[in-house]
């Protein structure tokens, strides 16, 4: 695997971590 | 293809853990006070099992690095560090948003709680563990020293963390206990795999070391043979992790090996070593024949083997020529007719590393070309100079070069480049297999 491919997978994985949590987050204080 | 479906689903299983005990903190405890309150412990649920996993991804179990190989997960161990330590700064600026002063922060005994001193010491250590890794040779800190404070750094970041969450968990569910125990457990495992079971298996597998070489380049080339054992059979371009000092011994090197795979098991072994620090500058030229030697490996997915394809480029810089010198003396000692280009840089001719290995070879064997490209050539050189860029490449490369499988290892600035250099030639990216050894 590239440098490049692992950096992107790292982005869209800490992307994707981010985005679930506000989500729960959000749905449990709604 | 049973790879490529074996590393998504490492993906998919690395994202569930990384997220799980924050959903289920989250969802499945008690109500948080507000939509803040939830948002600053769910991403500092998700920094938490983020440094957990860490631990996992260094254990060189072949199950986990199998898909990847050892330098992209490597690569993916020190980039998600920096997503868990930004989830830990954003449920710092959210707890502190909240009414929490900065100096519960930085002094552990500030509020007198258990859970605050705790959580004080965990952004300590994160905060070391991040300027020792990322400013290493800036702090002139050397790669042994570096190891052990990082070591001891990231079992103090998660200890600390981790009873910095209990100690805040007024009444967890007993799923949210259950995965804080499994991910502890996981941390303990995987030390005990790396620090316990390891060199135990490689106290009964000595090497002795036959031949202490130097090659041109501020290199040396290390011959071993099995001690007492079948030895071992490796793919092209693989490489072990090295000790000298003993199988207990806390520092092991990644070093690759620089012979033909086309080998019996039990045949002699060759690993190149440029002088680069302390381990490969004193002690490696020290080492007499008869010392016995320790190795952990082969490790590795950079090789043809998992690569094939119509014909091969070999991209070298400096000492990362040795996994790509071992690929084509293993290709040509099978009698592969595939057309092989060679691209050695170096900073001089008489820094060439294994230069006459691939001189011989290209004499032999007419499907090799070898191109040496000198950064400082001598005045009469006829020969490539400067970088490798892509004007160099076009001069060598066939018609249809994009089909071919291009293999690239050197220094990390003369990596990106190559990255750049051979996307601008239209080489697809999938083509394109690099291995770095200078990570931190």
């Amino acid at each position: 695997m590239t440098h490049r491919l692992v950096r992107r997978v790292v982005l869209v994985l800490g992307a994707l971590f981010v985005a679930l949590v506000l989500l729960a987050a959000w749905l449990r204080a709604a | 293809m049973v790879l490529v479906l074996r590393g998504l689903a490492g993906l998919i299983l690395y994202a569930l853990l990384a997220t799980a005990p924050a959903l289920v903190a989250l969802l499945a405890g008690p109500a948080p006070a507000d939509a803040l309150a939830a948002a600053s412990s769910g991403l500092a649920w998700v920094g938490l099992a983020i440094f957990a996993l860490e631990f996992l991804l260094v254990t060189r179990i072949h199950m986990v690095t199998g898909p990847y190989g050892q330098d992209a997960l490597l690569q993916f161990h020190r980039e998600i560090a920096l997503v868990g330590a930004a989830c830990v700064a954003a449920h710092l600026v959210l707890v502190g948003w909240r009414g929490v002063p900065p100096r519960a922060f930085v002094d552990p005994f500030a509020m007198g709680t258990v859970a605050f001193g705790a959580g004080s010491l965990a952004l300590w250590a994160l905060g070391a563990l991040l300027a020792t890794s990322l400013a290493r040779r800036l702090l002139r800190l050397s790669y042994e020293a570096w190891l052990l404070l990082h070591r001891w750094l990231g079992l103090a970041l998660v200890v600390a963390a981790g009873l910095h969450a209990h100690a805040l968990m007024a009444s967890p569910t007993p799923l949210l206990k259950a995965l804080v125990l499994g991910y502890g457990a996981l941390v303990l495992l995987s030390l005990g795999w790396v620090r316990v079971w390891k060199p135990w298996s490689q106290a009964r597998r000595p090497w002795v070391l036959v031949d202490n070489r130097a090659e041109r380049g501020r290199a040396r080339t290390l011959v071993l043979r099995p001690l007492g054992h079948a030895g071992l059979a490796f793919a092209p371009g693989q490489f072990c992790w090295l000790r000298t000092a003993g199988p207990w011994a806390r520092e092991a090197h990644p070093v690759s090996m620089s012979c033909s795979a086309e080998r019996a098991a039990d045949a002699p072994l060759e690993f190149t070593i440029k002088a680069l620090g302390d381990w490969s500058g004193t002690r490696v030229p020290g080492l007499a024949p008869g010392a016995h030697l320790w190795l952990d490996g082969p490790y590795g997915v950079f090789t043809p083997e998992r690569h094939e394809g119509p014909g091969f480029v070999f991209i070298g810089g400096g000492v990362g020529v040795t996994p790509l010198a071992s690929m084509v003396q293993t290709l040509l000692d099978r009698d592969d007719a595939r057309p092989l280009l060679l691209v050695h840089a170096a900073n001089a001719w008489e820094g060439l590393c294994l230069r006459e290995r691939f001189e011989e070879r290209a004499r032999r064997h007419p499907n090799l070309r070898w191109v040496p490209v000198l950064e400082s050539p001598p005045a009469d050189w006829g020969g490539e100079r400067g970088y490798v860029t892509a004007a160099l490449l076009r001069r060598y490369l066939p018609p249809r070069h994009t089909s071919l499988q291009y293999f690239v290892c050197g220094p990390a600035p003369m990596m990106d480049a190559m990255e750049r250099v051979l996307a601008e030639l239209g080489v697809p990216a999938d083509r394109v297999h690099t291995e770095r050894y200078d990570m931190v």
